[in-house]
């Protein structure tokens, strides 16, 4: 073993390290919540981090609020509210959908479940 | 050292082959939601196709949803469709008019229903659908005996082959058998094409065809209590699932659970039970079968699934009191 | 071609596809983490290209792969999967070879090179992004079976038992 082998092991070493780190920054332990409009994406927020956000649909804005690893739906302009009714969701098999505004929000973790009836 | 550069160009148009071929022989997962029929569709494939050709698919089955959600929608006039709208709000009683045969198609599947399940399967409910609506949207005033004194009688349409006449202003309400009839249609068109692993999901009518890479698809139901969480799971093949709660849409008046779900013969929401799920082949007959057996009380409805091997179901009583037919054997 | 030549091919993949077939044994590394193995069979694919040339050394890895999908893993997705690490593992090495590296480097590169065919090459398939995140563990994986294929490789090339 000479000393470029060494440099390239060193390397290596390295850029497994800053890939591990790096991932797993953006990886954020998969609790990401994506926001749509129809099938557009608006923006994707970290569960990790409780803060209230403010997207426009259909019937204007709505006010989307993550709390302990969940997301729900806050405030709306829909008339009957039923998307802030459905409550807080923090699983990908169970989306949270605001009809009249159009809103989609889908938590992407894995889940071994392909659909919910409801 | 020419050589080698062009045996390494040449193993690099290899790998782009090996790439190409194996991109037409692996299976892929595609997603699409929609919105229609005043509900949130996605479909969800596995298939080996490409891009390219499942957006072609795509399309077609966005056009499938929004040319039937106009069809059956029975609150908004499009131009030159003759649609529910039309024959409830636009059409005078005892004029005939020809209607599209995909339209007189749905409504001879609900008439049909209607004499099989003694009437409580009602799509000439319109007028009363209608009373208990406008109560669930205020959520103010109870209706009174009067104002539920409206025409509900199927035998006041008269449906001959794609000709449509009604009388006594009846309406028709598509709304228990729409999406479970546009459901099943595009999962047959799917398959058409060749498509066999999907999972259709319309508003919490699931149809799924046969799972890839792995036993079954594995479908929540729903927990009425916290609808955030599922109470139970099925494990499903080539079935159609659909829930008829009401938890769907509601209304809590002094302490009563005022639901969407009118039995026609008593004309009050059923109030007995929080959610019906059943499970058959047919998207159709699950869609129909869930509201029906939302309305039937539940020894009635518990020995009809038992006598029909098609069916499965499963009853939310309430918290402790969950049935299950024979044949209904998950977990 | 001569018939030595031939001779020598054919011992060559014998030996490589004898290494892999014991090695598919320890297939429960691949369940740690997907596409993780040891790659013993790469020291004769290393040997070779020291030994005698790139062309030969590339054809030994082509019909190693050939032959353990053929008795062993079937011509599924593995063994496309298997073909591109094999590729790119020994372009990888044919380009590094004229460096300073010593042959245990060498090998380490090809090592490396080989998981990082299959990820990419999952990635673009699969379309699943995920697989990127086990590449910290293949990189890291691949520096002890690199030094070790790389040591085996020049312990035998020092015995020169391939002399003609």
């Amino acid at each position: 073993m000479n000393r470029s082998d060494l440099k390239i092991i060193a390397f290596i070493i390295l850029l497994a390290l800053v890939l591990y780190l790096g991932l797993n920054l953006m990886k954020k332990e998969g609790n990401i919540a994506s926001i749509y409009y129809e099938d557009d994406l608006l923006m994707t927020v970290d569960l990790n981090t409780d803060k209230e956000y403010v997207v426009s649909g259909q019937l204007g804005d709505v006010i989307l609020e993550v709390k302990n690893g969940k997301i729900r739906v806050k405030e709306e302009n829909s008339p009957r509210h039923l998307c802030s009714l459905q409550g807080y969701t923090n699983s990908s098999s169970k989306p949270i959908i605001c009809l009249p505004n159009k809103i989609i929000i889908k938590v992407s973790n894995v889940s071994d479940i392909d659909g919910v009836v409801y | 050292m020419k050589r080698k550069i062009g045996i390494i160009i040449l193993l690099l148009i290899l790998i782009y082959l090996i790439v190409l071929f194996i991109d037409k022989s692996i299976y892929k997962n595609y997603s699409k939601d929609l919105f229609y029929m005043d509900t949130y569709i996605n479909i969800k494939l596995n298939t080996t196709e490409s891009k390219k050709e499942i957006d072609v698919i795509f399309d077609d089955i966005d056009y499938l949803y929004s040319s039937y959600h106009k069809l059956t929608d029975r609150y908004h006039e499009y131009d030159g469709i003759i649609n529910a709208y039309y024959l409830n709000e636009l059409l005078p009683d005892n004029k005939e008019v020809i209607i599209d045969q995909r339209l007189a198609d749905i409504i001879d599947i609900g008439i049909d229903y209607y004499n099989q399940t003694n009437g409580l399967f009602n799509i000439a409910s319109g007028n009363l659908t209608e009373v208990w609506k406008e109560f669930i949207d205020d959520c103010a005033i109870l209706p009174t005996t009067e104002d539920l004194n409206v025409n509900i009688d199927i035998t006041d349409i008269k449906l001959n082959g794609n000709s449509y006449m009604k009388d006594n202003n009846v309406k028709i309400d598509l709304g228990a058998i729409a999406k479970g009839y546009v459901t099943e249609l595009v999962g047959n068109y799917l398959e058409d094409n060749g498509i066999y692993s999907y999972v259709i999901n319309a508003g919490g009518n699931v149809k799924v065809g046969n799972a890839y890479g792995k036993e079954s698809f594995v479908i929540g139901i729903t927990d009425p209590n916290d609808t955030s969480s599922i109470f139970t799971r099925v494990n499903i093949n080539n079935k159609s699932v659909v829930t008829s709660g009401n938890y769907q849409r509601y209304c809590m008046l002094n302490g009563i659970n005022y639901n969407h779900i009118i039995n026609p013969k008593t004309r009050y929401p059923v109030a007995d039970k929080q959610s019906v799920t059943v499970i058959g082949n047919n998207s159709v007959i699950a869609d129909i079968y869930s509201t029906y057996l939302y309305i039937l009380p539940l020894e009635d409805g518990l020995k009809l699934v038992n006598s029909n091997p098609d069916i499965e179901a499963i009853w939310y009583i309430d918290k402790d009191n969950i049935v299950r037919s024979d044949n209904f054997n998950y977990e | 071609m001569t018939t030595k030549r031939i001779t020598t091919i054919a011992m060559l993949t014998a030996i490589s596809v004898v290494i892999a077939i014991i090695e598919s044994y320890f297939a429960f590394l691949n369940s740690i983490v997907p596409g993780l193995k040891l790659g013993l069979a790469n020291v004769i694919i290393v040997l070779t290209l020291y030994r005698y040339n790139f062309k030969t050394a590339l054809l030994v890895s082509i019909m190693r792969v050939f032959i353990v999908s053929l008795i062993r893993t079937g011509f599924g997705l593995n063994f496309f999967f298997s073909l591109v690490g094999a590729i790119f593992s020994i372009v990888a090495m044919v380009l590094v070879k004229k460096t300073k590296l010593s042959i245990i480097g060498v090998s380490i590169v090809g090592s490396i090179c080989h998981s990082i065919g299959q990820v990419l090459i999952g990635i673009m398939i699969l379309d699943n992004n995920n697989i990127v995140y086990y590449l910290p563990y293949l990189l890291l994986f691949s520096i002890p079976t690199g030094v070790v294929i790389g040591m085996i490789a020049k312990k035998v090339l020092a015995y020169d038992i391939f002399k003609n």
